[in-house]
């Protein structure tokens, strides 16, 4: 077998070091895409498209900006493409939306805290603070997986009533993050 | 068992809600809901390796397609020269994640409850082969911790810190306290190097002040777990501490598996002839052993010092070491004993060099028993086998202690 050419050993190098970059950003990126698509198979699939995507263009990084934004950038222009070629529903991904929801994930990145996944675990302290009709909601939907209309037969409610409880879940631990972000020094961010 | 997993959920729905900052915020807090209850760490381990895995298919065939050998040359490395070029760039972000990275190690060990660490130290000049493994440490956080370390020549220290602060067992048994006016010493002199005896906790939150840090690609340590890799070069004015440290963080717990600390070689060692380590003596030149050791000519016994082994009324004292199958006990006409340092050693004109490495690896323990950070329970627990002692190679050295 011939020995790596200096070309093979470089692009090596240069594949360990994006590694490192994937792995930093793997959980912003997920949750990112979470907040646009239902579907965990097309979590995945966009997960690579997105880092793989990322890879080929990063002689086009712009190197004065941040690289979680441009990730984000790229995750957007695949679910929207994932959006033309699959039935699968997804939230909503209007340009408006797109936009609000970069600057969104943007405040929580300047949270002063060693990692996206220790920011998002604030979340799990704010969900404490829920009131129980509410937090009840958030566990079923999301720890147990059920659907609306699972959980509205388990809570004998209806199923728009619900969606509005999970809303208000929502609207109340975006409120108590905010303030988490606040009480810790750092700028509210969002308007 | 129902697999959620890939099931579509419908939680993220709002419709009615036209405002896109009121939907963009919805989602936000949806998806990162979502992402806490399903993305645990194995399924992203599982991602980032696919996709790695993608990009060498992808490079791989994208390298095929190009006809022309020389084209290929010429565009593959100038490609892959920006690509680099680019990632440096981004390292600007890898250098704040060195950061973050040793403080959120910093914040889990704080948390991680009980471990302990095994200590291997590689002798001034020594190499690789001469490491022998010296002690080691437990530890719950930084202010609770026991060193407890056997020399190559049978004294045994135990230095620890409780609620009570700093203590430290001499090698004649005698326990100290230590006080803010006093403080614990962190160097411990042997008869031909000085040690560090700082805990792997401490070390660490030294890091950030004292240190350049540098993310580098994981690597595995010798049973396969892959680990997440800092390098640390000390920043500021030339101290004792060890001018490089390179650390091995576990990627799921944020725990430090294995610490190296490398002080430079700067040939004193090997001008005083021999490694020094376990069975060698700098003093003797030949660096081999083969008989009873001389003390140095510039170690003076304390007349009013008890014999080491013996309390003052001559009975046995529970730490005795026993002789070594050459014969020698701590106090014979060996080497001098072990002695604290009350300030940092001078490397540079002190008479002793620093060891070439110390190396910290975390081994498996059960939880520590009540007051196992306090000086009384170590000054009877023995803990080292004459066997392991002799042999000071693998295998538990103490009884694992009852949780």
């Amino acid at each position: 077998m011939p020995p790596p050419s200096p070309s093979d050993r470089v692009e090596t190098s240069a594949q360990e070091v994006f590694e490192i970059l994937v792995r930093e950003h793997a959980d912003m990126l997920t949750a990112f895409l979470r907040s646009l698509v239902y579907d965990s198979a097309a979590v995945d699939d966009l997960f690579q498209e997105t880092m793989l995507t990322a890879w080929r263009r990063l002689p086009d990084y712009d190197r004065e900006r941040p690289f979680g934004p441009w990730l984000r950038g790229i995750a957007s222009n695949m679910v929207l493409q994932h959006r033309r070629r699959s039935r699968t529903k997804l939230l909503s991904c209007e340009p408006a939306v797109l936009e609000a929801l970069d600057r969104r994930f943007g405040t929580l990145e300047l949270v002063p805290a060693d990692s996206f996944r220790a920011r998002a675990e604030r979340l799990r302290t704010c969900m404490e603070r829920l009131p129980q009709k509410l937090r009840e909601v958030v566990e079923l939907g999301y720890a147990r997986g059920l659907l609306l209309r699972e959980i509205g037969i388990a809570l004998q409610a209806t199923e728009e009533a619900v969606k509005k409880r999970i809303q208000r879940a929502r609207d109340m631990l975006l409120r108590c993050l905010s303030v988490d972000a606040s009480s810790s020094g750092e700028p509210e961010g969002t308007p | 068992m129902t697999d959620y997993r890939h099931r579509p959920n419908d939680l993220g729905a709002c419709d009615d809600i036209g405002d896109a900052e009121r939907l963009a915020a919805q989602q936000f807090i949806h998806g990162l809901l979502a992402h806490l209850h399903e993305d645990d760490p194995d399924r992203q381990r599982a991602r980032v390796v696919g996709v790695m895995d993608a990009i060498r298919r992808d490079d791989a065939a994208r390298s095929r397609r190009m006809r022309f050998p020389d084209w290929r040359l010429v565009a593959s490395t100038a490609a892959v020269a920006m690509l680099l070029v680019t990632l440096i760039v981004a390292g600007l972000q890898t250098e704040r994640s060195a950061l973050a990275l040793v403080r959120t190690s910093i914040a889990a060990s704080a948390a991680a409850g009980d471990r302990a660490y095994e200590m291997r130290v590689t002798p001034p000049g020594g190499t690789d082969e001469d490491e022998i493994l010296a002690g080691r440490i437990d530890a719950r956080n930084s202010q609770h911790f026991v060193i407890d370390l056997l020399t190559p020549f049978g004294h045994r220290i135990v230095v620890g810190n409780d609620d009570d602060g700093p203590w430290a067992i001499g090698h004649d048994g005698r326990t100290q306290r230590f006080q803010d006016d006093h403080p614990r010493p962190r160097w411990l002199e042997l008869s031909d190097t000085v040690f560090l005896l700082d805990s792997v906790d401490a070390m660490l939150e030294r890091l950030p002040s004292q240190y350049g840090l540098e993310l580098r690609a994981p690597e595995s340590l010798p049973d396969g777990s892959l680990c997440d890799r800092i390098s640390a070069v000390s920043s500021g004015p030339r101290s004792p501490d060890p001018q490089r440290i390179e650390l091995w963080i576990d990627p799921d717990t944020r725990v430090v598996r294995r610490m190296e600390l490398h002080w430079p070689d700067d040939g004193r060692a090997a001008r005083r002839g021999g490694s020094g380590g376990r069975r060698r003596h700098a003093d003797r030149g030949d660096g081999e052993y083969s008989g009873p050791l001389r003390p140095r000519r510039d170690f003076v016994r304390d007349p009013n010092r008890q014999p080491p082994g013996e309390t003052a009324d001559g009975t046995p004292m529970a730490l005795a070491a026993p002789p070594d199958p050459n014969g020698l006990r701590p106090g014979d006409d060996g080497p001098p004993p072990p002695q604290f340092l009350d300030r940092p050693p001078d490397f540079r004109g002190g008479r002793l060099p620093p060891p070439r490495r110390m190396v910290f690896e975390r081994v498996t323990v059960d939880p520590f028993p009540e007051g196992w950070f306090s000086p009384e329970i170590h000054e009877t627990e023995t803990g080292w086998s004459p066997e392991w002692r002799h042999r000071c190679g693998d295998g538990p050295r103490r009884p694992r202690p009852e949780p």
